[in-house]
């Protein structure tokens, strides 16, 4: 009688005990295979939402049609004057680096993808992309969108890549008050209810300030050969001395529109060597 | 096909159904902040109405749908779900286990036990742990009531499946008819 009403667990611990002798490889399979099983529901379900944008974009009246291309139009053009500086800068800076014999900045690749799907728990933040090996997306290259960094590639999968968000617990990089050249330290992972994620910062110079009134601005430093310089990350908007007293630590508030975003940049590194240290 | 692995494989069905479907609402929550997690709807069916062995395969492949997807260890989810499945498994023949009412409470309780489970294993290992802890909360209450509301569907679309794939369950003799 008592075997029959432990006879669950016993017949659970032997299971478990299987799985752990499983060999790794095993594992790995069958986790891909899971995975690949359920992508095609995600990516189907994600242009679904694009044909529904697209029907509801059909229901706009003409004048705001026009109006919307006569926006686009001041906007190429004042796109093609940047294009035009940016090409001048580039030529520049490659003969200051050739002139000082610098190493150069990484190069990248952007590659463009819609968001599938959003999963931002208070464990983890990431989002899954629809573009993976088919569209030579790399493990560790950072993601980008018109706000500035989303996060890096941490999974690529056959037509699909997970990207992991700043907000999220397991990223960490070396980030620079806006203005200020000495790197602090990001970590992402302070995700309440209602209100958009944050970040805390450790190794903050003493000599720098912010308060909810007047917020820094944090940006990515460049440093770790990842993430490229001067991307912005969020805005500090509490500094507090650390417990040693030898440097502060502090909150920045990450941009509100990473929770909706919809369509972010892969910038795939063009170096065919390139590794993210995990 | 055998009748088990005929509701081996329904029951599978349903619960990447389910996990498709919390995958687009939390997509859709994402920008307020909470997330929906329903795991003991995957399991309160099977462990009250099905035969141990095909309740217990059912629940460690919903648990390793989940694991797929997520970045913890593969079969974490797997392990967790399995053993809410057996105390489920255990107690029920205490319940009028037929009851579309009890397999959403035990659901309801279910939940209750994994958030607490997991606040007590990894809640410590956040960075702001306060920020986490009030984040788990508003995910269990809202969670909760997704369950409470999603339920009845839930169990109404595995029954329904099982029985039009010729594998429903006999009937439990009842000592509360």
């Amino acid at each position: 009688m008592r075997f029959a009403q432990a006879r669950p667990f016993v017949t659970l611990g032997v299971v478990l005990l299987a799985w752990a002798l499983l060999p790794t490889v095993f594992k790995r399979f069958a986790r891909l295979s899971f995975y690949e099983l359920q992508a095609p529901v995600e990516v189907a379900a994600s242009y679904v939402r694009d044909l529904q944008d697209y029907w509801s974009q059909r229901t706009r009246s003409k004048t705001e049609l026009i109006e919307a291309s006569r926006e686009l139009a001041r906007l190429n053009a004042s796109y093609e004057l940047r294009l035009g500086e940016d090409a001048r800068l580039r030529a520049e800076i490659t003969r200051l680096e050739a002139l000082l014999r610098l190493p150069s900045y990484g190069e990248y690749r952007a590659e463009p993808a819609r968001v599938t799907r959003r999963d931002f728990t208070v464990w983890w933040q990431r989002m899954v992309i629809r573009k993976g090996e088919n569209h030579g997306i790399k493990i560790g290259s950072p993601v980008i969108y018109t706000g500035g960094l989303v996060g890096r590639v941490v999974e690529v999968h056959s037509t699909t890549s997970v990207v992991e968000l700043l907000g999220s617990p397991g990223l960490r990089l070396a980030a620079v008050f806006e203005g200020d050249d000495r790197p602090v330290s990001f970590q992402g992972g302070a995700n309440p209810p209602l209100r958009p994620a944050e970040g805390l910062l450790e190794f903050v110079p003493l000599d720098l300030f912010a308060t909810p009134s007047a917020p820094r601005r944090l940006v990515t430093s460049g440093l770790g050969g990842v993430y490229p310089p001067g991307l912005y990350i969020g805005e500090v908007w509490q500094l507090e001395p650390s417990t040693d007293g030898l440097f502060k630590t502090g909150r920045a508030r990450l941009d509100p529109r990473l929770g909706r975003i919809t369509e972010v940049t892969v910038l795939v590194p063009l170096d065919p060597h390139f590794k993210v240290a995990p | 096909m055998p009748h088990a692995w005929k509701q081996l494989l329904v029951l599978t069905l349903c619960a990447a159904v389910l996990v498709a479907l919390l995958g687009q609402g939390n997509h859709a929550l994402a920008p307020l902040g909470l997330t929906l997690t329903m795991p003991g709807l995957l399991i309160s069916y099977a462990a009250l109405r099905l035969p141990l062995g095909t309740g217990l395969a059912a629940a460690l492949l919903a648990g390793l749908l989940i694991d797929s997807q997520t970045p913890v260890e593969f079969g974490r989810h797997a392990a967790i779900l399995g053993l809410a499945f057996c105390l489920v498994h255990r107690v029920r023949g205490r319940l009028p286990r037929e009851e579309t009412v009890v397999a959403v409470v035990a659901a309801l309780f279910v939940n209750l036990g994994i958030f607490v489970l997991l606040a007590f294993l990894d809640l410590g290992g956040l960075p702001d742990p306060a920020a986490g802890a009030l984040r788990l909360l508003a995910d269990l209450l809202v969670s909760q009531l997704a369950t409470a509301l999603v339920g009845p569907w839930f169990v109404a679309l595995q029954r329904h499946s099982l029985q039009l794939a010729g594998a429903a369950p006999q009937h439990a003799t009842s000592r509360f008819a």
